[in-house]
């Protein structure tokens, strides 16, 4: 997979920056290109310097140590509450940084409405339906009731 | 022969894993339209959680795999979360397709490349090439901005492409060649 994916590599770029790949080559890079619309388009894209440049230049805003060290933190963190879980038997109720204050989940919505599953919206419809359909009946039955007495 | 070492619980594994693997999964996570922070943020979880999971993952060869897995899922998630301020959900439907995922794998593994060995340069001749290629600066802005000439910034230019070229095969040096040939003179 790997070695694939570095052959691709060298015939996109031949093909896109130098215009003289081989017959063969040419059959090769096509037959990938085959594999769905995405591969398609890939190569074109590394024809594209601004596109590259644009890609790189976000990379380059990745600020690697600075998330390294928010994940030592955060494994730290983790290590500790298992320590303490370990010798208390129970989950703290405080964060070690401020004491004595209560640590909340942070939950943040998109919505204002209540979201429920996708097939309670079914359900509720069939529910309401069937007892419409019922109240009707009920009706029905009781005004034949009546008529008989 | 197990991915995490034994000798300080893996410690230094783990860093060894974050050093190969964290660029080119920041670039999936950008490359699946998510902002800086978002990306950034994701990444710090994926690798957490490599870190819970340690014992559980078989293999070297599993890591990579692992880590675009996690990566990729729980980008897909946060999208759907934010769905409703998320204005392109076609693009949310085709990100589910393998096909995708790989594309994006990728060309974010290529595009890393390119830039991790951009980074390797040494200072002097890697930002005259790294301001060229990432900054889309010219000879003559460079020339400006250190107060140089345009021969001195044109000489660093070429000893960094000669560095790149000592340092690289061939093949490699062919394939970055090809693209900063194209840079402006």
């Amino acid at each position: 997979m790997e070695e694939e994916n570095n052959r691709i590599f060298s015939l996109v770029l031949k093909n896109a920056w130098t215009g003289a790949p081989t017959e063969e080559e040419i059959v090769e890079l096509q037959a990938w290109q085959s594999r769905s619309s995405f591969h398609q388009t890939l190569p074109d894209r590394f024809a594209d310097l601004d596109w590259i440049n644009g890609k790189v230049s976000e990379i380059h805003k990745f600020r690697k140590e600075v998330v390294r060290q928010r994940i030592i933190e955060s494994i730290e963190g983790l290590e500790a509450t298992t320590a303490n879980v370990s010798e208390t038997g129970h989950a703290p109720y405080t964060t070690s940084s401020q004491p004595g204050k209560r640590n909340y989940i942070n939950v943040e919505t998109s919505t204002e409405y209540i979201r429920v599953h996708k097939h309670w919206r079914v359900t509720f419809m069939v529910i309401f339906i069937y007892s419409k359909v019922l109240l009707v009946v009920a009706l029905y039955y009781y005004m034949l009731w009546r008529k008989c007495h | 022969m197990p991915p995490f070492g034994s000798n300080d619980d893996g410690k230094a594994d783990f860093k060894a894993y974050y050093d190969m693997h964290s660029t080119p999964i920041y670039a999936f996570l950008r490359s699946m339209e998510l902002c800086e922070e978002d990306a950034e943020d994701l990444l710090q979880d994926t690798f957490t959680k490599l870190w819970i999971n340690r014992h559980r993952i078989q293999s070297k060869e599993h890591i990579k795999n692992w880590l675009y897995y996690v990566a990729g899922n729980a980008a897909i998630n946060l999208l759907k979360s934010k769905e409703a301020r998320y204005r392109n959900i076609e693009a949310l439907q085709w990100m589910n397709e393998p096909a995708y995922f790989e594309i994006q794998r990728i060309s974010s593994e290529w595009l890393s490349w390119i830039y991790l060995e951009l980074e390797r340069l040494p200072p002097g001749e890697g930002d005259v090439i790294r301001s060229l290629f990432i900054d889309g600066l010219t000879m003559h802005d460079i020339a400006e901005r250190r107060n140089t000439s345009i021969k001195t910034v044109s000489n660093q230019r070429n000893d960094g492409l000669n560095k790149l070229r000592a340092r690289l095969t061939k093949e490699q040096f062919a394939k970055l060649f090809m693209i900063l040939m194209k840079l402006p003179m």
